[in-house]
Order: structure tokens, then sequence, then C-alpha cells
């Protein structure tokens, strides 16, 4: 602000010299403006000193801006004064001339003419204006400015722009400004100010490029200022050096270096001086009391206010000590701002002290209370907030508090009874005319009955009466009024003394005027509504008799009736006098009535009367007398006319009441008309007869939009009444608004016609069958097609717990309830007791209100965002939460998009489908009553759905465990032990003789996105081929031997025939490899077969859930020749290549995954009979001793293979979750320090002790085991135990087994429990070892569940190397010398025990323990329900243990003496199992069906081939067959000879005619799809012969619990010639 | 622009951290945190609670947890715009731990990034309850964790400050301006 007001002055002045100066140009206007700038600034220096002056007589704080505002104002009269001299004329005419000569670069120079020589030199004075330097100055021009400056200037003057001229040759670039540096940062702002004076509106170019790129130096005055004083020395320097040369300090800028600080010793004082100083400064006060006397004024007495009775405040507590020296220093102390405090004091109030009159010193009272203000909550608080919590290390509480689970939220076990009773139509397209009349009837009757019952007219006359005897009483009250004492009515006026304070005689007078008014209208509104109650029974009355008699003569008419309906009209006694006299009486009251109305009214009309005559008059007056215009004259109010009136009211109450002497009347109607026998009716009516017999009516119930129910259809009665009598019973979670019921006709050509729709509410909560009554329900038909009405008459009721008593109903809802109630019973509304039910009454008032105009619409009354859509439909939203919530159909989806618009809607139908698929599954669970079989097959996939969500929820965050490995992909760094590995490859064996497989390196499974995973197998060899038996028949060619079997072909020579010529044969998901074909009964291949896998729909991520089966089946090839003339065959070659299937190997893929790889030599699974084939190879081949030792006694086909993927795939680790558990801490740890130990020692083997059932929780082992009861078909099926034995085996195999990975997709180990195991159908071999050791348990066995490591075999075959569990039963040990060992002996082998038996209990088969080629290939533990045994000894295999766990040096027992097992150990079993009946007849069925299926898939596969001929006698004698295999399985009394022999005897006839090659398949019933998967594999399609017929024939064998075992024999034919 | 049938109603999200926790009289704690937001917010994405790991600093006294909040709404109406509520624990050296305080702060209703500093107070004892707490551990906690964040019967409590938990967070709003809220 003080800067700026120069300039405002500034350009006030120039704007006064402008005028003179118009036409020079800018350089010479801008000495001119330095030249004025240089007045001004004089001028300025005298304003400043004056305004000094000014500054001092004023105020000393006058505000800046004030200032300002007073030079403004003060200042014109001064600035006024101002005008250009002569010289400044002068001067611009000479700058003009000198401008002229020297051109554009060369101006004359202002400075050297204005500016005194010291001054533009030395620039001491900040306020002297600065040389002013050419602005754009070339070097001509600095040479000019130089040659100028020299003549005109002393050179003790040039020296100072000497230098920097100097300076600015030295920066060229820079010149043009630092010529302005010596000016300083005032001058440059001036240049500025300048430039802004001479009208420039901006700053010029230059100034704007200094604004920001020039380095402001301070000015040279200021650096002077810093550095230390010159000396005299160095002035002399500078000014003798500066002719020549610049000396050496000039060169390094000029400044001498001096010391900036100089040491200052410090000050030292003796202790008594120092105390002396000190006292002078400091003032110490003594803690010694004054005496009274001095702290008083002087003279004054000490008086104590308190004693005067004067309140005395209380005083702040301060120690005495400190007081007194308060006191001291206030008195005593010398101290100057004491003093000073006290003397002003002292000045201004010559009375004051800092004493009181008691001599103490004054005070303000104490401020602080006695007692806190703030109330202590703690203290009085009962219920208090917080509780203290002692730390814990356990977590946590949740941050909010559970939600607690009530009972609304919990899953509502909900039983709905609808008894459906039966249907009435009354309007139907088969009613007769006799019909309708009598439905119409009965319908006016129904209305009659209805109004008579409620007895309306009476109710309403009673309380008309009641009104008008309250009205009377009101009356006389009000005629007693004006007599009655002012006493009387205190208590009245005490009642309305509330409403008016100034309440008088007058305000009661009103008050009662108002009540009779109030019964009046009320009086004849119920007179009203009477009347026309009246009205309405006695027109229903009428119209009865009127139908009844139409009735009756349609019946004439027609000549005969078809309805059996029947009017008997009584007369009821009445009493004609009292009648009339009542009569009467209404009468008389009614006219009374009508003429207080009338009077009432008549002030009125006549006021209105007068009013109007006086217009009329008017108009006459102004119309005229004739006028048209005027109308008719106005009639006078009509005077009360009593017997006009009484005649009228007669009249009317004739026409609505009965009068007295009418007789009374009641109705019944009764089915007592007898109906026409339909011989007697014409032949319409016998039609229209025949057409209702023929119609039925049935009723579907549907719950929130789904079938649940549809009654039997049941036939029309003549009287179009259907009884359906029928009930049902739905379970439901949530209770449905409605219930649906659809009638429909069953019309004659199975075609259903809905014939209505109604809804039925809910019933209350209350309601169960006692308390449920059938209701009638009208409907009509809706929509297009015949009308047709009727009535529906069903109970709804809640069912009841049968064990606990509680109603399944929905909790009551408070609001219905008390509406029910409130109907029921009329509640008091002055009863506080019933004040909850009338709250929730619904006000009749509101209602009516509510019904005649609609609510009035407040828009945004709720939030803001009151129209906005339900988040629930924006697709986008949607997507998000369930993605969100890990729902798998979107758990891929990694974007989504921004708008509503770009979310494909085909996402959700995937989604959308599943749910409506689970829905119906649930409602076929919920469905009772329906069909038994569908509904249970439903029920299980309903229940294995709910166990696979629940388990993939609760472990789906375990799921998320990723090893370094899934992630991380590193490569090793080579060190010297690969480098010294790949020299030693260069010498090692190019061909050894016996080749380790190499490890590859397995991929984590992200590294494999969009990658091929090939499925590779490699077959080595077999061994035990079954072996053809009819081989006259084939011819079989050596001349075409495979390539791959050269080794074998060379060796054939050693055999006696080569009498089979097998391969192998991959397929995997309906594709398929082959390997050549080797020769002979042992053969080698050693071959590469590889099949690509197709991925799941989500990639690899999802292979575990890929649940395909690997084939693998050993075929034979045959080659059929096709020469007829034999005489050819030395010239031609004319084959067709067969093949028949021998065995296969079945691995799901599950299996492969899990393990990476399934290496070994397993057991072929054969089929038990093969037709033309020979399975009981006694010669076996001399070749087989080279390869390994097959057991001897041992039959079956084995194979060596390997199978492994392509590239190797990282194996998911099994989560190990620590979750739950019902054991106790100690026993969980010792199982896991048991556990630990024995792997620590015997790393190889498996032991579990705890296991997770499918809740999560973690339980013992031996808890699993417990005796159940088989099914009791089965126990009575056989009375040999040995037989019981082997088909409970055989029942338990059946259960389809379905792997823990597939099943809860992902890597967790479950063990489910029997009950679950059966409901669900599906487990893996550890649910089935589980069932049948506890099975044999209940045999009497003595069992044991053993956990080992086995090989994979047969169609369960599927875990290497991960937990298998077999099953041993000892019944030696058990019982020796039972019936069992008997039939064991043709199984004794050289070991000693020789009775010991492993099950495998997913084939049902048995070994002995003893067998040396077990697929058991070690024994990990052992458990019953008491223990666990770790195997100890050396051996894991079978065949090399003893079983005897009481030897200590072989098992090492989880409870032992030391460590005694829990006390009670509850089974997790149930007691007993339940087990659904099977329906046999659904079994049938669904075997044609299957058989059905197989024939059209069979037929597809052979398209090729154009027509598949089916031989139905061989089907039918296979289908003779297939019972008995089933029987052989768990018999084995029956051989494979016998079977043989049956066989050949069934099928001798074929046999002549055909070559029949065939084999049976067994599975049990997992799903129709695997059932094809497993005839697809066994390639029986591929006959490409035109002669071919084929045979199929599907048996299933019945078990209880809806176990089924699956049959297929399919067999092809060859016509022999 | 696609507008038009959008039906897409108002989104927030809200994306930050908890930062620190700084002025506890001790330094090894943790924090247990949720969001409560009124009726008319649905929740879409992102967890609405969790609890940071335990932070011991070794430099300084500010427990630093740096743990990630991610939180995606849709709304009906902004009534019960969603509140950060906060219980800090503290660990001590034998691994049990004690309540160290509540608090709560409304999350920012402007979009951008925003830094919020929520203090914390715990509620205080009886005299034997403080010297309990302050020898053996424990300490008073709250019966019902919603007082922190409604305001009936917080006036019966007797608190003492304890520190401030350090939040930093990011509001991305949507469609507000079609539902005439303007920022």
């Amino acid at each position: 602000m003080v800067q700026r007001q120069p300039e405002r002055r500034l350009q006030g002045e120039l704007r006064q010299t402008r005028p003179a100066m118009k036409s020079v140009s800018w350089n010479h206007r801008a000495a001119v403006t330095q030249k004025s700038i240089d007045e001004s600034e004089s001028m300025l220096d005298q304003i400043r000193s004056r305004r000094g002056r000014r500054r001092e007589a004023g105020s000393q704080d006058e505000s800046l801006s004030r200032s300002v505002q007073h030079d403004d104002t003060s200042e014109p009269d001064e600035t006024l004064t101002f005008r250009p001299s002569d010289s400044v004329r002068a001067d611009v005419t000479d700058d003009v001339t000198d401008a002229a000569g020297g051109g554009e670069g060369g101006p004359s120079s202002p400075a050297g003419r204005l500016g005194k020589p010291d001054r533009g030199g030395g620039g001491d004075s900040p306020r002297a204006p600065p040389p002013l330097a050419p602005r754009r100055l070339s070097a001509a021009g600095q040479e000019t400015f130089r040659s100028q400056l020299k003549k005109r200037l002393s050179l003790a003057e040039i020296k100072g722009h000497g230098r920097a001229a100097r300076r600015s040759r030295a920066q060229p670039r820079t010149s043009r400004f630092d010529t302005l540096r010596e000016g300083g940062t005032s001058r440059a702002y001036e240049d500025y100010m300048r430039a802004t004076a001479a009208g420039r509106t901006g700053p010029s170019s230059v100034q704007a490029y200094d604004f920001f790129c020039r380095i402001w130096e301070d000015p040279p005055s200021e650096r002077r200022a810093a550095t230390a004083p010159a000396t005299p020395r160095e002035a002399g320097e500078e000014a003798s050096g500066a002719a020549e040369s610049l000396s050496l300090s000039e060169l390094l800028g000029g400044e001498q270096l001096e010391p900036v600080t100089r040491h200052v010793a410090p000050m030292i004082l003796s202790r008594k001086a120092q105390l002396a100083r000190e006292a002078d400064i400091y003032f110490t006060p003594s803690p010694i009391p004054i005496p009274p006397e001095e702290r008083l004024p002087a003279g004054g007495q000490a008086r104590d206010p308190a004693e005067d009775g004067i309140y005395v405040p209380r005083r702040p507590h301060l120690a005495g000590r400190n007081l007194h020296k308060l006191e001291n220093r206030l008195l005593h102390s010398s101290d100057r701002h004491v003093r000073q405090l006290v003397d002003f004091r002292l000045q201004s109030e010559e009375t004051w002290s800092w004493f009181g009159e008691d001599g103490q010193l004054l005070c303000l009272p104490d401020p602080l209370l006695s007692r806190p203000r703030h109330r202590d909550y703690r203290d009085v608080s009962e219920d208090a907030l917080t509780d203290y919590l002692p730390a814990s290390m356990e977590a946590p509480r949740p941050a909010d508090p559970e939600p607690t689970v009530s009972a609304a939220d919990q899953p509502q076990q909900l039983q709905l009874h609808v008894h459906l009773v039966a249907v009435r139509l009354t309007e139907h397209p088969l009613f007769s005319k006799e019909h309708r009349a009598a439905a119409g009837l009965e319908q006016l009757h129904r209305e009659y009955t209805a109004l008579v019952d409620d007895d309306t007219v009476n109710r309403l006359t009673q309380r008309l009466w009641a009104v008008r005897r309250a009205r009377d009483g009101v009356l006389s009250a009000a005629l007693q009024l004006p007599s009655a004492d002012h006493g009387d009515h205190s208590g009245d006026r005490a009642d309305h003394s509330g409403d008016h304070g100034d309440h008088t005689g007058d305000g009661a007078e009103q008050v009662q005027r108002r009540r009779i008014d109030d019964y009046t209208t009320s009086i004849q509104r119920l007179r009203e509504q009477r009347d026309a109650a009246a009205a309405q029974q006695r027109r229903l009355c009428r119209s009865i008799l009127r139908r009844w008699r139409e009735l009756k003569v349609l019946r004439e008419d027609q000549g005969f009736s078809s309805t059996p309906l029947r009017l008997a009209v009584r007369e009821l006694p009445s009493d004609s006098g009292q009648e009339t006299e009542l009569w009467q009486r209404e009468l008389r009251a009614e006219l009374e009535e009508l003429r207080t109305e009338h009077d009432r009214s008549k002030q009125h009309l006549d006021a209105e009367y007068s009013q109007q005559l006086s217009e009329w008059r008017d108009r006459r007056r102004q119309l005229g007398p004739d006028s048209d215009q005027l109308g008719p004259r106005p009639q006078p109010p009509a005077e009360f006319d009593p017997q006009q009136v009484l005649a009228d009211i007669e009249a009317r109450a004739t026409g609505n009441r009965r009068p007295p002497g009418e007789p009374k009347l009641a109705f019944d109607l009764l089915d007592t008309h007898p109906i026409t026998a339909t011989a007697d009716c014409p032949k319409p009516e016998q039609q229209r007869r025949q057409a209702v017999s023929r119609c039925q009516l049935s009723v579907r119930t549907l719950i929130g939009g789904r079938e649940v129910s549809h009654t039997r259809p049941q036939p029309l009665s003549q009287q179009l009444v259907s009884e359906l009598h029928q009930q049902l019973a739905v379970r439901l979670r949530a209770a449905p608004e409605a219930l649906q019921l659809e009638v429909c006709e069953e019309g004659t050509r199975r075609s259903t016609r809905t014939l209505a729709k109604l809804r039925l509410p809910s019933p209350a909560s209350h309601v169960t069958e006692r308390t449920a009554l059938p209701e009638w329900t009208a409907f009509s038909a809706a929509g297009s097609g015949p009308a047709a009405r009727g009535r529906l008459q069903a109970a709804l009721y809640w069912g009841v717990d049968e064990e606990t008593g509680s109603v399944l109903a929905p909790p009551a809802d408070p609001t219905a309830e008390g509406a029910a109630a409130a109907e029921l019973a009329a509640p008091d509304p002055n009863d506080p007791a019933d004040a909850s039910m009338t709250a929730n009454m619904p006000d009749p008032c509101a209602a009516a209100e509510a019904g005649d105009r609609p609510a009035p619409l407040r828009p945004g009354c709720d939030g803001f965002l009151t129209g906005a859509p339900d988040p629930a439909d924006s697709a986008r939203c949607r997507l998000l939460r369930l993605r969100d919530a890990g729902v798998p159909e979107f758990r891929h989806v990694t974007m989504a998009p921004l708008r509503d618009q770009q979310v494909p809607q085909q996402l959700f139908t995937a989604y959308q489908k599943r749910l409506e698929a689970q829905s119906a599954a649930g409602a076929g669970a919920e469905e009772a009553g329906g069909d038994g079989g569908e509904s249970a097959r439903r029920s299980v996939l309903q229940y294995q759905l709910r166990i696979k969500e629940m388990v993939a929820r609760r472990l789906r965050a375990a799921q998320k465990h990723k090893r370094l490995e899934d992630m991380v992909r590193e490569d090793e760094v080579p060190d010297i032990g690969t480098i010294g590995s790949v020299f030693g490859s260069l010498l090692s064996v190019r061909r050894p003789l016996n080749p380790p497989r190499k490890q590859k390196q397995s991929r984590p499974l992200v590294d494999l996105q969009g990658q091929e995973l090939q499925l590779l197998c490699h077959v080595v060899r077999a061994f035990n081929v079954p072996v053809r038996r009819d081989t006259d028949a084939v011819r079989t060619d050596y001349s075409r031997p495979a390539p791959a079997a050269q080794a074998t072909v060379a060796q054939s020579s050693l055999l006696p025939k080569v009498s089979v010529r097998p391969f192998m044969e991959l397929t995997f998901q309906r594709q398929t490899v082959r390997s050549n074909v080797a020769q002979g009964p042992n053969p080698t291949w050693n071959q590469d077969l590889k099949l690509p896998v197709t991925l799941p729909p989500q990639g690899v991520a999802d292979l575990h859930s890929l649940d395909d089966v690997i084939h693998l089946s050993l075929q034979d090839e045959m080659l059929v020749d096709l020469l007829d003339d034999d005489r050819l065959q030395d010239t031609n070659v004319h084959q067709r290549i067969e093949r028949r299937w021998l065995a296969e190997l079945t691995v799901p893929f599950s299996t492969l995954y899990i393990n990476g790889r399934v290496e070994g030599t397993f057991r072929l699974n054969t089929p038990p009979l093969l037709i033309g084939y020979d399975c009981d190879v006694t010669a076996r081949g001399t070749l087989f001793h080279l390869t390994e030792s097959l057991p001897t006694g041992q039959t079956g086909t084995y194979v060596t293979v390997f199978i492994t993927l392509e590239p190797p795939v990282n194996v998911p680790p099994t989560v190990q979750e620590h979750l739950e558990s019902m054991e106790t801490e100690k026993l969980l740890a010792h199982c896991e320090s048991w556990t630990r130990a024995f792997r620590r020692d015997y790393p190889g083997r498996r032991v579990r002790c705890t296991v997770l059932d499918v809740t999560g929780r973690s339980a013992l082992v031996c808890r699993y085991i417990r005796p159940l009861r088989p099914p009791d078909a089965l126990l009575a099926a056989c009375s040999n135990e040995e037989d019981q034995a082997l088909l409970i085996a055989r029942f338990v195999s059946l259960i389809p087994n379905v792997s823990d990975v597939n099943f809860f997709s992902g890597m967790y180990d479950l063990w489910t429990t029997c009950q679950e195991f059966l409901d669900m159908q599906a487990g893996d071999e550890e649910e089935h070892a589980i069932l049948l050791c506890n099975f044999f348990l209940y045999l009497g066995k003595r069992a044991y569940l053993v956990l080992g490591s086995g090989i994979p075999e047969g169609l369960t075959a599927y875990v290497l190397r991960l937990v298998q569990y077999r099953l041993q039963s000892d019944p030696v040990l058990a019982r020796p010398g039972s019936g069992i060992r008997e039939g064991l002996t043709a199984y004794v082998l050289t070991d000693e025990a020789t009775n010991r038996w492993l099950w495998n209990p997913c084939t049902g088969q048995r070994s002995s323990a003893a067998e040396s080629y077990s697929s058991l290939l070690s024994v990990g533990c052992l458990i019953n329900a008491e223990n666990v045994w770790a195997n100890t000894q050396v051996y894991a295999q079978p065949s090399c243990i003893s079983f005897d766990v009481n030897l200590v040096g072989d098992w090492r027992p989880l409870f032992t003496a030391r460590q005694p097992a829990p006390a009670e150990m509850a089974s997790v079993q149930a007691e007993t199992l339940r087990y659904s009946v099977t329906d046999t007849v659904r079994v049938q069925a669904d075997a044609e069906r299957l058989e059905r299926r197989l024939r059209d898939h069979l037929q597809n596969w052979r398209q090729r081939t154009n027509w598949t001929p089916w031989n139905r006698p061989c089907s039918d004698a296979l289908r003779r067959m297939l019972p008995l295999l089933e029987r052989s399985t768990f018999t084995p009394a029956i051989s494979g000879a016998q079977l043989a022999d049956e066989q050949t005897r069934l099928l001798a006839n074929i046999h002549a005619t055909y070559k029949v090659c065939g084999v049976p398949l067994n599975v049990p019933q997992h799903s129709q799809e695997a059932m094809v998967e497993a005839l697809f594999a066994l390639g029986v399609h591929r006959n490409d012969s035109r002669e071919a017929e084929f045979a199929l024939a599907v048996h299933m064998e019945p078990y209880p619990s809806n176990i089924v075992a699956v049959w297929v024999y399919v067999a092809a034919l060859t016509r022999r010639r | 622009m696609v507008r038009g049938k959008d039906s897409s109603s108002a989104e927030v999200h809200f994306i930050g951290q908890i930062v620190s926790g700084s002025g506890f009289s001790d330094s090894q704690l943790f924090c247990r945190w949720s969001i409560q937001t009124g009726g008319a917010w649905h929740h879409v994405e992102g967890l609405k609670e969790g609890q940071t790991h335990a932070d011991c600093p070794q430099l300084g006294q500010a427990a630093i947890w740096c743990h990630p909040v991610d939180v995606h709404y849709t709304i009906k109406g902004i009534t019960g715009w969603p509140k950060l509520v906060v219980q800090v624990y503290s660990l001590d050296g034998f691994g049990r731990f004690d309540i160290c305080g509540y608090g709560f702060c409304n999350l920012p209703s402007s979009p951008g990034a925003h830094s919020i500093d929520c203090v914390i107070w715990r509620p205080t004892g009886s005299l034997r309850d403080e010297f309990r707490q302050q020898f053996v551990g424990g300490g008073p906690q709250l019966r019902d964790p919603q007082l922190v964040y409604t305001s009936l019967d917080r006036y019966r409590i007797q608190t003492t400050a304890m520190g401030t938990v350090h939040v930093q967070i990011s509001v991305i709003l949507r469609n507000f301006a079609r539902y005439g809220i303007e920022y």
C-alpha cells in the first residue's frame, strides 16, 4: 500500500504533463517522465515530510488505509500546483534533436544531463533517480554511449558505469538488463512505474521477460552495508587501480575477507558481588505473616463481616506460607510492576487496598464445587454397559454380535394340509334348463337363509328402538332443565368445565340440542337401513317362491325331472295381536319423527321461500307481469299433512315389511324330488346325462406357482357334484401367501381343461386338523370357453408334529392375529387388556376413506430414490453380487461391464437353469404322496446337491491355498552337480539294459492355460489272456503279423498254437486309440497310446471336476475269411477284421489326476462269462516265467500299464484343515503325536486317527465302526452264513463309487456316515468298507477296517498311492470252527493263516489274506470300534504279515493301558439304518427304458452300416442268462463251468446257426450315461459285417434301499456258413 | 455416453486402507473394523468387516497396518451413510489381548481421496477395574458394540481417550447425478 501510493500520485501528475509531450517518441517521453519523476520525487519528499509532521501531531496508530485515503483527498491542491518547468521543456526539445542526430541506436544520455555526477556514480542515495541506461543498446550504440560519457563525465564519474559496461561486455546476452542492475530493484520498479505511467496498459515485453527470468540482485547499498565498512586504503586502491587495471580483490568480488566474529571473554563476578547485584534485582518475600495492622489502612480496625451477619463466601484454599509470601510481596516489594500497579491503583482510588476490612487478602470466592456435578452412572446404573473381561488369548469377540438366529430365520418346518372335499358346479355347459333353475333357486335360498340367520332386520329394528328411547330420555331431561336447580347440574358442569371455562346453562342447552340432533340423524339412518334390509328379505322371499313355481312348471313341461330339489314352505306361528300393536307403534313413531323433521326444516324452508318470493316479485316488476322469463311463482313450503304422511309410511312399510296379517314363511330346500330314470327321458336329456357321466373333475394344487399335487379325476354326479375327498400334505420352508387351486375338467379324449382358478388364503397359524372346517369357496371360469361357475369345498390346516406336538405352522403375524381375534370376539376398545388387539385392528373409518380415494402420493417422502429400481434388478449389480458370493458360474467372470445393457443375458441362463433344477429337485423332495420311485431318486439327487454345496462352501476358503510352485516358476540354476550329470550322461550307456523312467517336471495348473492336455498310456504287456475255444470256425491268419508283435511272433513257434491276437484299446471321452496286435495269451506291446483330453468349460482349473472314466480294454482281433469259394483260397485273400472284447481296466480320471500317474500290473476286469473263450487257461505259456511270477492258483488277466498326463499336472495338496472337533484337545494331541511318530518310523504306511465328516468336524475313526443291521431282505435271502456274507458284500459293492474329489470338487477326504452314504448313494471306498465292516460286525464276525495302499483294479479301481481301505474279516479268531471255515478250504494256501479273507468292498470279492498277488500292496493300520493298530512289521504286504493285533511287536495300538481310550465313545453312526423300499415295478420299467436307450445308441453308432438287425431269440436267451450271472456273483457254488453249461444250453439253438460273440457287463447303477459309455467302450458296434446281427439284454436286480445291480449282455451274431 | 435405459442405481465404491494407529499407550496393536450402513445400502462386493494383523513397531510408536478396504455398495437412499467402526486391541507380552478402544467415523461422502482420523476411546471402569487392568490386564468392554455408533445410551459411558486410527479412503460415486445429487 505504501508503495503504491507514489504510483497513484504519479499517474495523477503525469496526466497533467501529457498534453505537452504528445509528439515525442517513447524514449523521449521516458526522459521527460524521468524528469517529471525527479520533480515529483522532490515533491514527494515535501509531502512526506509534511505528512510526517501531521502524523506526529495526530494519533499514533492511524491506520494505513486511512492515511492513504487522507492523502488522496488532501493532495489534489498540491499536485495541481505542479507545472512542467521550462527546463523540462528545453530538455524535451533537446532530446528530440539528439534523437534525430543519434538515430535509434544513440539516444542522448539523460543521465548525463539529469543526474548529478556523484549521484549517478555512487548511487548512495536510494531516492536518487537512476542513470537511465539506454534501453536498446547495440554494440555500436555502446561505443557512442561510452564516448559521450567520456566527453561529459569525469573519470571518477565514469568509474561506476565502467564496471557495469565491462560486465555487460563480458555478458553480452544479459547486457540489456544488466545496465539496470546498478540501479537496483527500486529503480527497476520505478522503470515499471514509468512505463505504466507513460500510458502503457501492461508491462512491456522486457518487463514481462524480467518478471520471470531475471535474477534480481540486492541493491548495492545493502550489499555495502552488509560487508565491513570499507577501509580508506581500499578506497584509494580502488581509485588508483581503476584507471589501468583491476586489482585481484576486485576480480574476486571487491571484498576483503574479514572475520565476522570476535571472542568475548565471560564476565565473572565474585559471589559477593553477584549477590549484591542480585539483591538489586530480586525481591525475596519472607514467609512470616504480616501483623494485621499493616494490612489494614492506616488507623483501620479489623472487622469481620461474617460477625455482622454478612455472607462471606468460602475462600479458596491456599497454603499459609504461600499466602504470607504473597502478602509480603504486595506490601514490601520494590518490584516495579507491583509498585506500578499499586501506585496506579492508589492514584485512581484512594480507598483501595489489597486487603479487605477483615485484614484478609481480597479474593474471589472459591469457584470449585464441593461435589462433582457429573453424575457417575457407574454407581447408579443397574445394567452396566461394560463388562470387565480379563485378557485372554482367545479370539476377540466379533465386532458385531452374531446375528441371533431367530425362529423366523431358521428354516421352518411347515406342513400344510389341504383337504379337498368336493366341487359343486353351479353353471356349466352340461347344465340343463332345470339344473340352471335349480341352481338359481339354490342360490336365492342360500342368500335368504344367510339373511334370516343373520336376523338383520330384527337387529336393526331393535337398535332403532334403543336409539329412540335414548332420544326420549334426553328430551325429557331437556324439558326439566330450565326448572332444575343449578346445584343439580354441578356434576354436569364439571364435565364440561374443561372445555368451556365460562360454562353456563345456555351451553348445557346447546349440548342437549346437539345430542338430540345426533340421535335424530342416526334414527333416520337406521330406519333407512332397516327398510332396505327388510325390503331385500321380502324380495328374496318373493323370488324364491317365483323361482320354485317356475321350476315346477318346467318339470311339468319337459315331462321329466333331473334334479332332486324341492322347496318346502313352512308357515311359522305368529301372534297377530302383538304384531299389529308393534306395527302401529312403529307407524306412530315414524310419523312423529317425520313431523319433528318437518318442523325443523320448516324454518329454513320458510326463509328460503320468502327470499325466492321477493326475488320473483322483483323480477316481475322489472319484466312485467306477462313476461315469459318470469317463471312460476314460488310455492310456499307444504304444510305437514299427517294423513298424507301416514298413508305414505304405511304404503312403504307394507311394501318392505311383512304386514301383521300376513303369514310368516320359512323355506327349506329338500333333495327329495324323484328323478326320472334315464330310460324314461327324451333323447337329448339322455345324451346330456351320458356326457355328464363321462365328465370328470380334478383339482390341481399349486403353491408358489409350482404344482404340488393333482388329484385323481373324480366323476361328476348327475347333480354336477364331484366328490373329491382327497387329502394332501405339503412340506414347506416358507409359508405361502395363498394356495392356488385349479379345477380341471377331464374330457373324454384325455384332454384336461382348466375350468377355473381360485386362490385360498393360507390358514391362520393356529388352525389344525381339529379346528379346521371345510369351507365353500366360489369360483368362476375366467377367460374364454364356456362359462362355468361353481363352489369348491376345502379345508386348509397346518400339520402337527407327532413327536413334539407342536403345530408346524409359521409364526403368527401379530397384525393378522389381532385382526382375526377382533373379528372373532369384538373386543372392548376400552379394556386395556385388549389394547394390543385394538391397535392392530383395522380402522373401519380409515379403510372406508382409503377405499374412497387413493392414498395421496407424496413424491420423495421416503428417501431420495423412491422411483429407483431395485438394485437386484440391475443385471450388473446382480453379476457383481453373484461373483462376490462365489457362485460357480460367475467365479470366472473377471471383467464386469460398466453398463447394464452390456451385460450379456445368457450369462444368467445357465445359473437360472441350475437353480430351477435344484428347486425342481426340492419340489420333488417336498412333494409327499407323489410317485414313490421318482421322488426317491430325486431326493437322492437333492441330498447330494445339498451336501455338495455345504462342503464346497465350508472349504472354499481353504481351497485358496496355493503353493509357491503354483505361482512362481523357477528354473534351477545349474550348479556343479548338474554339470556333472550332463557330462555323466555323455558317458552313460546309450541303450541301457534296464532303463529307469525319468521323472518329469510337473507344471502348475495356471501354466497350462491354453495348452493341450494329453492322456498318455504306455501299454507294456499282458498275460493270461483268454484264448479262443472255438477255433475251427474262425481261421486265423499268421501271414500278416503286426510289426510290433515281431518278438512275440518269433517265439510263437514255442507255443502250441496261437489262439488269440490281443490288442489294447484306450477309450476316453468317446475317443479311441488302439495298439498293435500281438500274438498269444501273453502279449507284449510296449507302445504309447495318446489321446487328447477335452477340458471342462472352465479350463484347467476345474480339471478335478472331470468325471470321465478311462477305459482300457483288451480285445482280440479276428480275421474272418470272406471267401466263398474254396478254390480261390490259394490265389485270393478276402478277409474281414473282427474284434472281440475280452477284458477291461477302468480308471476314473480323478485317480489319474490325484496321483499324477497310474503305474503297475493290474488285474483286468473280466466278465464272468465269455462266449467262445477260455478264461481258465490251464496250459499257460512258457513265456510266463520270463515276465513275472503269477501266483499259482490265480486266475484272471493282468496287464502292465503306465498312464499319465502330458504335460504333467501339479496335484493340488489335500486340504488339511484343523477344524472343530468332537474330541477333546488331549485326545487330539495324542492322536497327532502317535500319527507323527508312526509316520516317522514307517513313512510309506498310511494311518488315520481322525477324519472329517461332512459337516467339517473331525472325529475319531473308531466312532465310525458300529454293528449295523443289514437289510432284512438280504438276511432272509440266504440261510448259509457264508452266502449271507457274500451277498452283503455284493450289496455294498453295488453302491456307486464316486471319489471324494469328484463329489466334493476339491481335495478333501471326508467320511460320511453309513446313513448318509446310503442316502447319497455315492461314496468312495472308505464308505463302502465301513458299511461292510459294520454289517459283518452285526453278523457276529470279527472284522477290522484295514487302511493301506493298494492298486486300482476293476471298475472301482482308482487310487494308486492314496489311501486305500480294505476290509478284513477274521472269522477264525472270532469263532474257530464255525461254518465259514469249511467253505474256505478250497482256497487254502501254503500260508498258515489259511482262513483270513481280505474283502474288497468295491467289488464284493474276497481274497485270502495270504494271497501273494493281492491288490492290497501294503497294510497301514487296522481299525475297529475300540482301537487303531498301526502296522510295525517289517513288511507291509498282507501276505507277509501277521494279523494278530495282540502281538506288541507287530502292531502298535493307539490306545494303550497308559493312554486309555475315552470312557464313552459315542458312535457317529445311527443305531439302525433306514432302508427305503425298492420299487420293483419301477426297476423293471427302468430296465426296459435302459434297454431301449442302449439300443438307440448302438444304432446311432452304427449309422455307417445303415441298419442294425436285432436278433430277438438271442436277446431273450441272454436275458434269461443274466439273473443267473447276478446270482453267481455271490454264490460260490455256481462255478464258471456251470455258467458256461447253462449258457450253452440256452444258446444251443442259436449256436447252430450263428457264431455268437458277446459280453455281459455289470455295473452298479450310477447313471445311464456311464452305462452308455461302458457300452461304447466295448466296441461291439464296430462290426462292419453286413450279416451281423445283434442282441442286447438288460437286467436290473433290485436290492433294498433303491440299490440296483445292472447287467447288460450284448452280443454280435454272425451267421454260420 | 449411453444414458437412456440404463437402469442401474447409484453406486458407491470405497477404496482405501486403514493405515495406522497412533497415540496409544501400547504399541502392539491390531484393529477390527466393520462398516455399518443403513437399510438402503446393498452390499455388492468386498468385505464389510475384517481384522488387521497385529503390528509390533520397531521404530516409533505408531502401529502400521495398511489394511486394505474395498467395498462396493448400491444404494437406494443416502440415509444411513456408512460408518467405519473400529475396535483396537493391544497384544501384550504373554500373547493376550485387551481392548484398547472403540471408535467410529463417518466415511466421506464427497468423491475423491480422503484422509480420516478416527479417534479412539475406551470405557473406564471402577477404580478396582482400573487397578486390575493396570496389573493383570483385561479391561471393561462394551457389552453391546453397537453402542459405539449409536447415540442411545452413550451418555452413560465414561471413557478415556486412547489414540487415533488413521484411515485413507477414496470414494467413487456413480449415477448420483441421476438422482439429483451434485457434488
